[in-house]
This record gives structure tokens, sequence and C-alpha cells, in this order.
């Protein structure tokens, strides 16, 4: 009798002592690994994503990106490019050998409150006098030009009509063009640490291969002192 | 010959049952006892060497972390590039349209005709009115119309001359309207 007691006791104070140790030390330590074991596959993916960015940054020539920044700004503005656009049409009209005036602009808003990453636009319309030829060559060098334009609309006038015997050579056209001119802000962030560097596809490096191709001018920065003349600053 | 009577001879195997059911019994709790001790000691082996693994993932995603940002300026610029060009990709897409047009227009265009409200549309169509002071120069651009499918890059689709007429001060005066194929 006192024998089966023992086992019985024996038995009930093993199944105790494990309920006691799975209750108390197991089952957190279980939850833990489970936690644990989550958060490392989730940090690895973070580590991989980060080395990965790591090398692409470190493959990016700084000389060069640099230099496509400065093309694209110039090119694709972040502010409205209202003097440069007139600088740009003034050089390349007399580069096309053709007369510029009439320039109408309507830029509305010269400091504005721009959305990042938002494409925005202002028409232009202008008039231009030369040669056919000329003004053909202008048409076709405009869209080359910065800052970013496109032709919406245009007229041909010819200024002097000599009668059916006169030369192409002497004929005088007036053009009147419409013209859209782009702008964009840049983005405010460039997102969270391990976010995936954006690379440029096959096409947008042949749109930065054709930005190459631009006519760039001159560009006018304001010299012009601005504001009063400070009384008080010391000689 | 004298012969062992052994009256207790039951009861010892009885006995003898009971303490091999005993041992046998004890040794199973202990074998699930080691057996538990043993799971809980892997269950805290694996714990710490998780516990390792996230300290050490850890760092290596500081060390990284701070290479990025040592790379700032770069990305900086990347994300400026890639955010501008993805917007000129359509605008381009669309200027080099017009600007094909602009130039078949002009090649269309024999010498003392004058245009006036050129318009291009989604279509690839274009619309403009000519003048011409002289009916040889109207002919000469329709010649050049009846002939022409193709200019350049731009297949003509189709050529509409809306209508044709004659004003005192302008000359001929033409309506056309050509369609290019997108």
């Amino acid at each position: 009798m006192a024998q089966k007691v023992r086992k019985s006791f024996l038995i009930f104070a093993v199944g105790v002592i494990i309920l006691i140790l799975s209750l108390t030390v197991v089952k957190p330590t279980f939850e833990k690994v489970l936690r644990l074991s989550s958060r490392n596959k989730a940090d690895k993916e973070k580590l991989a994503q980060l080395k990965d960015k790591v090398e692409k940054l470190e493959a990016i020539d700084k000389d060069e990106i640099k230099r496509r920044v400065k093309l694209v700004e110039e090119i694709f503005p972040s502010e409205k490019p209202v003097l440069n656009l007139v600088n740009s049409l003034e050089q390349l009209s007399a580069e096309e050998e053709v007369v510029f005036g009439g320039i109408t602009l309507e830029p509305g808003e010269i400091k504005e409150d721009l959305k990042s990453g938002q494409r925005r636009e202002f028409p232009i319309s202008f008039n231009i006098e030369g040669k056919l030829e000329k003004i053909s060559s202008f048409v076709n060098s405009l869209e080359k030009a910065p800052p970013l334009m496109k032709i919406e609309e245009m007229n041909l006038t010819i200024k002097n009509k000599g009668g059916e015997g006169k030369s192409q050579t002497s004929e005088l056209l007036t053009s009147k063009l419409g013209v859209r001119v782009y702008y964009q802000a840049p983005p405010e962030t460039i997102g969270a640490v391990d976010q995936p560097l954006p690379l440029l596809t096959k096409e947008e490096l042949a749109i930065l291969k054709r930005l190459d191709s631009y006519r760039l001018f001159t560009k006018v920065e304001p010299t012009a002192p601005t504001g009063k003349e400070n009384l008080f600053s010391l000689p | 010959m004298t012969k062992d009577i052994n009256l207790l001879k039951e009861k010892v195997a009885i006995l003898r049952k009971e303490a091999r059911k005993a041992f046998f019994l004890q040794v199973g709790l202990l074998v699930i006892l080691i057996g538990y001790c043993l799971t809980v000691v892997v269950l805290f082996s694996y714990y710490f060497i998780l516990k390792r693994q996230s300290s050490s993932l850890e760092e290596e995603i500081r060390v990284n972390t701070n290479k990025v940002e040592e790379f700032q300026t770069v990305e900086t610029q990347q994300v400026y590039l890639k955010n501008k060009i993805e917007s000129l990709s359509d605008v381009f897409a669309d200027q080099k349209h017009h600007q094909k047009i602009t130039e078949a227009v002009f090649t269309l265009l024999p010498e003392g005709i004058s245009v006036s409200g050129f318009n291009i549309d989604d279509k690839g169509g274009v619309s403009f009115q000519g003048e011409s002071d002289t009916f040889s120069r109207l002919r000469a651009f329709l010649d050049n119309l009846k002939t022409t499918y193709k200019i350049g890059e731009m297949k003509v689709e189709r050529i509409d001359i809306e209508r044709i007429f004659f004003d005192y001060e302008k000359g001929y005066v033409f309506k056309v309207y050509l369609l290019f194929e997108v």
C-alpha cells in the first residue's frame, strides 16, 4: 500500500515539476524565441537591403551624378524659369539668325508653394522673324533648348509678299509660336534608410542621354543688390 | 536426501515483480525528467544563439546605416534624378511627336505660303490655315500634298483639304487637316 502511494506521489511530483517549469520558464522562453526569430528574419532582410544599397551607392560616380543633376536642373528647373527662359530664347534666336520679340509671358506667381514631385507648366507666346529655313531651324532647336518647352501653336505669315518671282532667300516670314514651359519642384524627402535606391531604367538613361544633346546657354544670375543699404555697417 | 520447502516463493515472486515495476517507473520518470531538462537546455541555448545573432545583426545594421548616411548627398541626387526623369519621360514622348509633326509641315510648305492656326491634336493630327497670293504656289503645295505619303519618319495617314477660297486681301486661302500615324 505504502509503495503504491509512493508511486503515485512520484508521478504526481514529476508532473507538477514539469507543469510548473513549463508555465514559468519554458513558455515565456519559447515565446521569446519565436519573437526573436521573426525579428532576426526581418533584420536579415533589412541588412541585405542596406548592404545592397551601400553597394549601389558606392558604384555611383559622384562627379557624373553631380553633372547630371546640374544638367537636369538647367533643363527641367525646380523653380519657374522666367529669367532663363527669356535669356535662352534671346540667345537661340541670335544663334539661329532670327529676330525675336513680342514675347508674352503668363508665368503667374513667381514665388509659389510648389508641391514636390508635381510637374508644373505655364504658357508663353512670342514672335520670330526671319527666312523660312531659319525659322524652321529655330523651331527644331527650340525643343532642344533649356528650359523644357513644347510647341503648341504656330502661325507663319509672309512679311514682305513679293509675288511669284521673289526668291526664298529674300522672303521674310513672321512666326508666332505658342509654347508651354515645364518645371518641377524637387522631392522633399529621400525616404527611409533601408528603402531601396531608385535606379534609372534603360529608358530613363536614354532620356538623360538625350538631355546631353541640349544646347546650353550662359545662365543669367541676378546681380543687382536687393534691399536697402545697411547704414550701420562698419567701413 | 533433503528437499527445500519454500513457503514464501509466491510472495517473493510478487514482491520481485513489484520491485521491477517500481524500478521501471523510477527509470521512466527519470528519463522523462532528463528529456524535459534537455529540451529546456536546448531551448535556452537556441534562445541565447538567437539573442547573440540579433545583437550581431543590429550592429551590422548600424554600421551599414551609417555607411548609407555617409552617401546621403549621392542618394539625394539619385532620388532627384529619378523623380525628375520620370516626369520628363511623358513630356518628351509628347514633345518628340509634336516636333516631328512641326518638322513635317515645314517640309511640306513651299515658299510663299503663310500659315495660321497651326494646331496639333492628341490623335496625331495637325490642322492649319494657309494663304498664298498666287495660284501657282497653292498648286505647288497641293501637288506636294498629293504625292506625300511619308515625311521623314512620319507616315501620313490622311490629308483633308477642308476648304479653298479666294479673298481679295489674303489671296488663296485654304484649310488643311493632316493626320499622321502615331
